[in-house]
């Protein structure tokens, strides 16, 4: 009864905006009038708090500025001041950069530990498995014997094997606890007897290599996941920076600002090597600059200097491997960031006559309605690995190389780097012309090759100078705060925040004053 | 009569509109200022507004998002939050309740949805119970719901009950009332029906505990 009782009040009191259709309640009196579209100060006061802090305001906070302690003007500069409002800045970006790539797998299968029918034996299934074992089966759960050069004793098995036994290590992922690691793949050398490095790919036929020292070059179950987390989170702390120092908002995407945490200098002094289908390499940033930390200090969190080729977000990890072609690394800023779709009309796209589809987009029919603006705009990323977060530097890369000219001509085989990263394989004739050109200049314009020596700095501060990202980040953060889309009738308005955001030295806090204190903002619907 | 010349002159010009409708409000309105295809007498409209009056440009009024409710929840009630087995359930629940993870959904889904009511609820019961017992007890450092009745015999002071009625609506809805404020008196008259329906008076409290939590004012801004 009494519960029923609750409920019915608790549904006369939250219908308070729908009085019109209790008009006729015989208890009419007892129905919350509607709230005027003008908010209260307290209510206003409430709503700030909310967005810009994430929380509502203490009674003392809401006292203060009744008894005019504090102006709520003072209240509102002291909270966009606040690690609270970076907070929430934060949490607004993460809707356009995705900072996600925890469902990313970076290492290869070759470099993964495993444990098998409730064994506690930590073992590898590589191709050099078969080559000291003789097939891919544990070791045996005993410890391991050595003879007097220190080599691994396997013995012979009825089935036919030769199993070595365990030896105990402490994983970098735990590194107070000692685990059973079969011998072969227990070894903790870091190169081979042939000479080949054991944390690279390369090493998973040669017998003499194992996961390394503290099993550095392997991983176990989600060991990777503090890495991928981090990832993530490097993107959050760059943006976090940007708020908290109150920096231009184009610091987003020209600082040379990057952050690590313990998991992240691991992975990135010892494990891209490993990789799985997503690569680091070449690494974009030294691993001399990198600081030695555990692989367990995940709340410690490092600022490194970054060197002139990476522009902000633009260029961090999570956001080349959340969108790992040029042209979604393009898209999503286009879209996020200039308010320019690469959208359809809803008429269609016309589609040509066309026998064989040309192979470049931008002119091809139907394709080219967003080609061709879209292919020079990914060119700016043209220097960033594609499927990975790896650095093209010139000097390495440079636009034209011999050596892949030559292997897609003459038939000798190619190396990796040209495979990768230049053109070897033609598919039309249109696109020979380009034999041996990095693919990012196949093509290219004259006059867009400077997107790709320039990089996505040069597309954000074009952007600037025509006005087009004031104007989307004026209209994307109004759209947040407001929580609606803008109407056509308050463009001016919108022009008017931009141009405030510009005058402001493009300071983000500035923008969100100014649309917190509007009259829009305080009449509520 | 005001009204009905509006009404008039506006459906005599919709009846004799051009067949090219304009495309903008900017539009509409130099058309009808430039013609007269109506042939009203202008003598008689000049001193009405010709001009549709237009709402002012407003916010949308805003769900909390899972973030906000969770911390608004630990803020108002010192600390306490909807857990189970040690686990805040606003993060266990929160795809469940639309926020996104950017690998499965990329927007914030903040629909007042029926689930989304099932799952405030239940928070609400639970950490309104546990606020209730820490007050009764005297366990919680500062009382947040009995603020200022005395938590042994919460309805025994009338004057003292508005007073926390009123603390609990600024607190909770931003909302500031005034002494005898007309909106004052359903929430009263909650936690008086509650009372006089139960043998414990906390009850009373537990009942405007939920009814705040649960009130549209709470979840959204």
């Amino acid at each position: 009864m009494k519960v029923r009782l609750l409920v019915l009040v608790v549904v006369a009191l939250a219908c308070g905006w729908t009085t019109a259709a209790l008009a006729d309640l015989p208890n009419q009196d007892l129905v919350c009038s509607p709230d005027e579209p003008v908010m209260e100060d307290s209510e206003t006061l409430r709503a700030w708090s909310l967005q810009l802090r994430g929380y509502p305001p203490t009674i003392n906070e809401y006292d203060a500025v009744e008894t005019g302690v504090v102006s709520s003007q003072e209240l509102l500069q002291e909270w966009l001041s606040s690690p609270d409002f970076a907070e929430q800045s934060v949490r607004f970006h993460r809707n356009h950069f995705w900072p996600n790539i925890t469902n990313v797998n970076l290492f290869s299968a070759s470099f993964s530990l495993r444990r098998e029918g409730g064994s506690f034996l930590y073992w590898r299934r590589t191709n050099a498995t078969l080559n000291y074992r003789g097939d891919f089966v544990t070791c045996l759960d005993e410890p391991a014997e050595f003879d007097a050069y220190g080599n691994l004793i396997a013995k012979p098995q009825a089935d036919g094997t030769d199993r070595e036994g365990y030896v105990l290590v402490s994983p970098y992922w735990a590194p107070d606890t000692t685990i059973k690691v079969c011998g072969y793949d227990a070894q903790d050398n870091t190169h081979g007897l042939t000479g080949v490095f054991c944390g690279g790919r390369s090493a998973n036929t040669d017998i003499s290599c194992g996961c390394g020292p503290d099993l550095r070059y392997c991983r176990y179950g989600t060991s990777q996941l503090p890495v991928t987390r981090a990832l993530g989170t490097d993107l959050d702390e760059r943006v976090r920076a940007v708020m908290e120092e109150d920096e231009a908002y184009t610091e987003l995407f020209t600082s040379q600002r990057g952050f690590v945490n313990g998991p992240l200098s691991f992975f990135l002094r010892y494990q891209t090597g490993v990789f799985a289908g997503i690569r680091f390499d070449p690494l974009s940033v030294s691993t001399d600059t990198i600081p030695e930390m555990d692989y367990t200090a995940e709340d410690t969190w490092y600022e490194l200097s970054l060197d002139s080729a990476h522009a902000g977000i633009l260029t961090a990890p999570a956001y080349l491997i959340r969108f790992q072609t040029d042209r979604a690394r393009a898209n999503r800023f286009f879209d996020s960031f200039l308010c320019q779709p690469f959208q359809a009309p809803d008429s269609g796209i016309p589609v040509g006559e066309e026998a064989i589809p040309h192979p470049d987009l931008q002119q091809r029919d139907g394709c080219k309605y967003c080609h061709a603006l879209l292919e020079p705009a990914a060119a700016h990323w043209g220097r960033w690995a594609e499927g990975g977060a790896g650095y093209l530097d010139p000097e390495t890369y440079p636009r034209h190389r011999d050596e892949c000219m030559a292997c897609a001509t003459y038939g000798v085989n190619c190396s990796e780097d040209c495979n990768r990263f230049y053109l070897t394989k033609p598919l039309t004739a249109h696109e020979a012309e380009f034999l041996g050109e990095l693919k990012s200049y196949v093509f290219r314009r004259a006059d867009h090759e400077i997107n790709v020596e320039a990089g996505p700095e040069l597309l954000v501060s074009k952007a600037v100078g025509d006005g087009r990202l004031p104007l989307c980040v004026a209209k994307r953060t109004s759209e947040w705060l407001l929580g609606r889309s803008l109407e056509p009738r308050e463009e001016p308005w919108l022009t008017d925040l931009a141009t405030h955001f510009v005058a402001s030295g493009l300071r983000f806090k500035e923008l969100v004053h100014a649309i917190v204190t509007s009259d829009t903002y305080r009449r509520v619907r | 009569m005001r009204h009905l010349l509006i009404a008039s002159a506006l459906a005599l010009s919709a009846c004799s509109a051009p067949a090219e409708e304009p495309s903008t409000v900017a539009g509409a309105l130099s058309v009808s200022e430039q013609s007269d295809p109506s042939g009203v007498d202008k003598d008689h409209i000049a001193d009405v507004d010709k001009l549709p009056s237009f709402e002012p440009p407003t916010r949308a009024r805003q769900r909390l998002n899972i973030d906000q409710l969770s911390a608004s929840m630990e803020r108002l009630t010192g600390g306490l939050n909807w857990m189970e087995g040690g686990d805040i359930l606003w993060e266990e629940l929160a795809a469940t309740l639309g926020k996104p993870d950017f690998v499965q959904s990329t927007q914030e889904d903040l629909l007042p949805s029926q689930l989304f009511h099932k799952f405030l609820d239940d928070a609400a019961r639970q950490v309104c119970g546990k606020l209730i017992t820490g007050e009764v007890l005297g366990l919680a450092a500062e009382p947040h719901l009995m603020v200022h009745v005395d938590a042994q015999d919460p309805m025994g002071d009338s004057e003292a009950i508005d007073k926390n009625l009123r603390h609990l609506l600024l607190a909770f809805h931003g909302k500031r009332f005034e002494a005898g404020d007309p909106e004052l008196v359903q929430w009263r008259w909650l936690a008086d029906s509650v009372h006089a329906s139960s043998t414990e008076p906390t009850e009373a409290w537990n009942a405007v505990c939920v009814a705040l939590m649960t009130h549209p004012r709470f979840f959204s801004y």
